[in-house]
């Protein structure tokens, strides 16, 4: 072989091809070219529209008595709200604080507990048997059953409903992660095992990078539903929170604060599924960087 | 090669018999199966689909037990009904559907095997695959994923995986099933050249007869299930080969006699209605 001259004249023909490399820069042209973005943006205008028309301008049965979005907008932005929450006033943020902190910590206990949970029980069958049917009777067990338990297990006020959460997303976390080694092809492991691996050697280099795509799907549901129960659980006993802000808001008749609390929410709980996409996406650049 | 060459690598198989038990219905998909492979000899089994060569190949590799006989490697037992040697790198299988590690580069997959075994440090191990790499042509795609080269491509590298390892015995089943008769052309010719550097005893399966005869010094026709060995054709062309050795008289001569004897056992199986098993 020609050997070194052919290796670094190819090496850095691969470097600029920017498909190989990916580059975020070359990513975000390539959206900002395509017509997906700005079909996303007519459809949430559009959606916008259909709000106003039906709640303020033709002032519809039953919608007349939803906040509009010039209503929202307005007391959303101002720096002397009718209601007392804007994007001014400082207990705004401390209910998106609160809210998330209970989140990240229910969401990082159901990472650390059940992902390793779930890589176990898909890895060792006698484990799998013994812990499959609880959890598959416990699961569909809606979040809002727990309540009463939770609150008698769980001391204070804020343990309750980070169980509540943690709850929910545990269950995404491990049976995402159990589903991810089972999908790992079998001769992945005797190729790993014809290559002198250890026991502890397949876990590590075959089974955990082998389920990380299903694990990070499983992260994503899990932040969801962690969303999902949290609100649940806040309306029922909380002091702060967005949840807890929906609840006081509509039983206090501050409508417009239940709306800019929702989608609060939805961007809050939107940013973080994001986050989760953009570290998986680093973990598994294999997965990104496929033949064309 | 850059790697040390180990000696050894014969294959002794004595009345290998190997009954299946799904369901409670025995089924016997080898049976009294005896065949010697010398010290770097190339042996290609061909046979009807679902005869159980890969059953044999399995057992060499360590994937699962006998029934009856013993098969052993330079003399020691490998498997036995009572005993099944763990697989090890002195075994290496190359697979049907290939199983390069999706999540390594070409790199990390070839020096997965030094590395696990604790044979070589990261850099070091990184070293010899870049050489070995370079001095099988590969040297381009080094720091590509699997996902990212061709079929023929990932055979190679697979291939390259195995050698790096120096076993004793390479085992391969039907490894260039699924490609397309350019692709595969070359990438036997890799196999052939990868293998006049470093001799190694290789157990192939196949159904492709022209394949069997390019590649082997013996081709083993085997019976349709259960499993026998019906036949054993010495192929005689001498190495380095090229593909012309596909056009000479004596090729012909040997491809009839491999049809002959496999196309009565192709028929039976045809006859019988065996489903196809991989």
């Amino acid at each position: 072989m020609s050997g070194a001259v052919l290796t670094a004249k190819q090496r850095s023909a691969a470097a600029d091809d920017p498909r190989a490399y990916g580059g975020f820069a070359y990513r975000l042209k390539r959206t900002l070219t395509s017509p997906a973005p700005y079909l996303g943006i007519a459809g949430i205008v559009g959606f916008i529209l259909f709000w106003y028309l039906t709640t303020e301008y033709f002032k519809l049965p039953r919608f007349n008595k939803l906040p509009g979005p010039i209503e929202v907008w307005t007391e959303f932005t101002s720096h002397d709200p009718i209601y007392g929450t804007s994007m001014y006033t400082p207990q705004y943020y401390w209910h998106i604080i609160t809210s998330s902190l209970r989140v990240l910590v229910a969401f990082a206990l159901a990472t650390v507990l059940g992902v390793p949970l779930g890589l176990f029980m898909g890895w060792k069958r006698t484990f799998r048997d013994y812990t499959f049917p609880i959890i598959e009777v416990l699961r569909p067990i809606p979040v809002l059953a727990w309540v009463p338990l939770a609150i008698l297990m769980m001391p204070g006020r804020e343990a309750p409903i980070i169980f509540l959460a943690f709850l929910a997303a545990f269950f995404a976390t491990t049976l995402n992660a159990m589903l991810g080694v089972e999908s790992i092809d079998e001769s992945y492991f005797r190729a790993a095992r014809c290559l002198g691996s250890s026991s502890w050697k397949i876990f590590k280099r075959v089974v955990v990078p082998g389920a990380l795509p299903d694990i990070f799907t499983g992260l994503q549901i899990g932040m969801g539903v962690a969303w999902f129960s949290l609100v649940a659980a806040e309306m029922v006993s909380g002091e702060h929170g967005l949840g807890f802000l929906i609840w006081d808001s509509y039983v206090l008749s501050q409508y417009p604060v239940i709306v800019i609390a929702m989608i609060t929410l939805g961007i809050v709980g939107y940013v973080y599924s994001a986050l989760i996409r953009v570290v998986g996406r680093m973990l598994m650049v294999w997965t990104t960087r496929v033949q064309s | 090669m850059s790697t040390l060459q180990q000696g050894g690598g014969r294959i002794s198989i004595r009345n290998v018999t190997k009954i299946y038990d799904p369901d409670g219905a025995k089924v016997l998909a080898v049976d009294d199966c005896s065949l010697e492979i010398a010290e770097g000899e190339f042996c290609v089994i061909v046979g009807p689909s679902g005869c159980g060569k890969t059953t044999l190949l399995n057992a060499l590799a360590g994937f699962h037990s006998i029934t009856s006989g013993e098969i052993t490697l330079d003399g020691r037992a490998i498997c036995t009904p009572q005993f099944t040697a763990e697989p090890s790198a002195e075994r290496i299988v190359v697979f049907q559907n290939g199983a390069l590690f999706p999540w390594y580069t070409v790199l990390e997959n070839i020096t997965y095997g030094p590395e696990v075994q604790g044979r070589m440090g990261r850099r070091e191990a990184a070293e010899q695959a870049r050489e070995l790499l370079a001095e099988l042509g590969l040297a381009s795609i080094a720091d590509r994923y699997p996902g990212e080269i061709s079929s023929g491509m990932k055979r190679r590298v697979e291939i390259a995986r195995a050698l790096i390892n120096d076993p004793k015995v390479l085992l391969l089943d039907e490894p260039f099933r699924a490609m397309d008769a350019l692709t595969k052309g070359v990438v036997q010719e890799f196999l052939l050249r990868a293998l006049d550097k470093v001799r190694k005893t290789v157990l192939f399966i196949t159904h492709d007869l022209e394949e069997a005869l390019f590649l082997g010094d013996k081709v083993v026709v085997m019976s349709t299930r259960p499993a026998r060995v019906k036949q054993t054709i010495d192929v005689d062309f001498p190495r380095p080969r090229t593909f012309r050795v596909r056009s000479s008289a004596r090729y012909l001569e040997l491809k009839q006699q491999v049809f002959d004897a496999v196309h009565e056992e192709a028929l039976k199986a045809f006859d019988a209605g065996e489903r196809e098993m991989a």
